[in-house]
């Protein structure tokens, strides 16, 4: 081991720890019992799904160009891209997401799913 | 009769990462643009025999040529930005600190460097910050394969050493 290797190890491992405690923080923070889906295509805001009130599973497919698509289903509570044609099908292995912070990314077709918290958007409970 | 010699040279060695690159693509991955990079070996070891200029050109056409075969234009994208970032530090590295770093930090960050840069593009196709929430994963798999591979950048460098041809094919 050399001079610089011991330099270089306390920094990496610096770096993983202040980014591994950045995403458990960010995590932490926006964690919410609303779950509310949000699909975003090439930067714009698709659809937004409250899963909370979803009582049917519905399907949905997503149109990307001419040909390419992704199809997600919807149950109550979760959602999951179950198929898609881009050619490594990262989006469809990635399975149910539930939680808030947690996402499906398709980088090829520019998609990503993510599961928001907090509860802006929506009306409060009545007593 | 030295330049062909060095183009032909040059070739196996973007053809062997090709070979590297489509077999890795075989193994499941975890996340998003977890590219285990284990090609990059290849450009690795090509810096310390060559020089930069070289380990540029194989990785940039290991990228290109990568892409046709398996992936689709957005995949080179990603890979471009990785390799070219990747590549650009380990030769600032080489150059300036190579008596005061072992090889296999140089790949350890290398490898880091090449999944930030596939982040970054990631994170501006998509138009969303969140998909940093992959980071520590991808920078620990960084470091792992990393250091594997800089591992295998000594052992091939020392037996590429005993072969007489790239002798004479060295600058």
């Amino acid at each position: 081991m050399k001079k610089g290797d011991k330099i270089v190890a306390i920094i990496v491992v610096c770096v993983l720890i202040l980014s591994s405690a950045g995403v458990y923080t960010y995590m932490k923070l926006i964690k919410s019992n609303h779950h509310i889906a949000q699909i975003k295509q090439d930067g714009k805001i698709i659809k937004t799904i409250d899963l909370d009130t979803v009582t049917q599973n519905q399907e949905l497919k997503i149109p990307y160009g001419n040909d390419d698509y992704n199809t997600i289903t919807i149950e109550p509570g979760r959602i999951k891209i179950t198929d898609a044609d881009c050619p490594d099908k990262l989006c469809v292995k990635t399975g149910w997401i539930s939680q808030s912070g947690q996402t499906i990314v398709c980088l090829p077709h520019k998609l990503i799913i993510a599961i928001q918290g907090g509860s802006k958007t929506v009306d409060e409970n009545v007593y | 009769m030295n330049k062909t010699k060095k183009m032909v040279v040059l070739s196996l060695l973007v053809s062997i990462a090709l070979i590297i690159y489509v077999i890795e693509g075989q193994i499941p991955v975890l996340f998003p643009g977890i590219k285990l990079g284990l090609a990059n070996l290849i450009s690795l070891t090509a810096l310390i025999i060559f020089g930069w200029k070289e380990a540029l050109l194989i990785m940039f056409l290991r990228t290109l040529l990568g892409s046709m075969f398996g992936g689709s234009m957005s995949a080179f994208m990603f890979s471009i930005a990785g390799g070219l970032l990747s590549n650009i530090i380990m030769i600032l590295l080489y150059k300036y600190f190579k008596n005061s770093i072992s090889i296999w930090s140089i790949s350890i960050l290398g490898a880091i460097f090449h999944n930030i840069g596939q982040l970054l593009v990631a994170s501006f196709v998509i138009q969303d910050l969140r998909i940093y929430i992959y980071l520590p994963v991808l920078l620990i798999s960084a470091v792992v394969t990393g250091y594997f591979i800089g591992i295998c950048t000594n052992f091939l460098i020392k037996h590429l050493n005993k072969i007489p041809v790239l002798n004479s094919v060295k600058k």
